[in-house]
């Protein structure tokens, strides 16, 4: 999953918002987006939104609920998008 | 009583989209908001309140969905609700802190809620387990926080207390809500929740069984 396209957009979209940029060297599937990131909560709903935008897709509020890590939003994104 | 709180950093925060408030706020609270003098002071204190209700809800079940949508806040009753029950809030702010608790029920019985900056917290000079001082430097101001406010209600040294957040059992994932112990025990009657956001940390207890 590291090198798929869809996970490399979606780092380049939580990028903005990590305060530890030091922690972006070392992302994997498994890196959760709040504790690893610490990436806020009220930031992760910014974060959905963009992907909505970048994907051209749209997330449900159970969708959203369970992106917890980036290898969540790449799943989720990828099953919608047929990738 | 069980307690959440949330805090936000109203500086860091800004001001939300308006696809950020579609997606957060129910169409209620959103008519509310564009009514609202301070309709972005609004929206935060809107989002505080869901997300301290969410913590108090989701002890009970921590699998919960959080869709701030079906957390219903009603300002003027103080209150939010949601399909698992109804939980009142509170509202304090100071300067660019705006900070929430919430508890089940509608008497809270003994409760305190404290809020200080990063720096502040951290200056106080509280030792803190290998666990407690893993996080970051919020993590550890918050916990610094909390063992003050915890030695205030309960009456003993800051020091004694232990915060500690253990991973939640699969197929749960992340740490679960904070517990406290003292002596080497967990108090099971203390109910404790932590919250920071940019430059401040806020923390939240309560006993449960007393009123």
């Amino acid at each position: 999953m590291a090198e798929s396209k869809t996970f490399n957009r979606v780092v380049g979209i939580i990028r903005p918002y990590v305060k530890n940029q030091e922690a972006l060297a070392h992302v994997s599937a498994d890196t959760s987006i709040l504790d690893d990131l610490k990436v806020n909560s009220a930031r992760l709903v910014d974060i959905i939104l963009e992907m909505e935008n970048e994907f051209d897709v749209e997330l449900g509020d159970d969708e959203a609920d369970k992106v917890r890590t980036i290898g969540d939003a790449v799943s989720i994104i990828d099953a919608k998008t047929g990738a | 009583v069980i307690v959440g709180n949330d805090i936000v950093d109203r500086l860091a925060a800004g001001v939300p989209s308006e696809r950020f408030v579609a997606r957060v706020l129910t169409p209620t609270e959103r008519a509310l908001a564009a009514e609202a003098p301070d309709g972005t002071a609004f929206v935060w204190r809107l989002w505080a309140a869901k997300e301290a209700a969410y913590k108090v809800l989701a002890r009970a079940d921590g699998e919960l969905p959080f869709a701030h949508r079906r957390f219903h806040v009603d300002p003027a009753a103080a209150v939010v609700r949601h399909e698992r029950g109804q939980v009142t809030v509170r509202w304090a702010e100071d300067g660019a802190a705006l900070v929430c608790w919430a508890w089940l029920g509608a008497d809270a019985g003994p409760l305190a809620c404290r809020v200080a900056t990063v720096e502040e917290a951290e200056a106080v000079p509280y030792a803190l387990s290998t666990l407690e001082g893993a996080g970051d430097g919020a993590s550890r101001a918050v916990r610094r926080l909390a063992k003050w406010l915890l030695a205030t209600m309960l009456g003993r040294e800051p020091d004694a207390f232990e915060i500690r957040r253990p991973e939640r059992p699969a197929p749960a994932r992340g740490a679960g809500p904070p517990e406290v112990w003292l002596d080497g025990l967990r108090l099971e009657q203390v109910s404790l929740s932590l919250a920071h956001d940019g430059r401040f940390v806020s923390a939240a207890a309560g006993l449960r069984g007393a009123r």
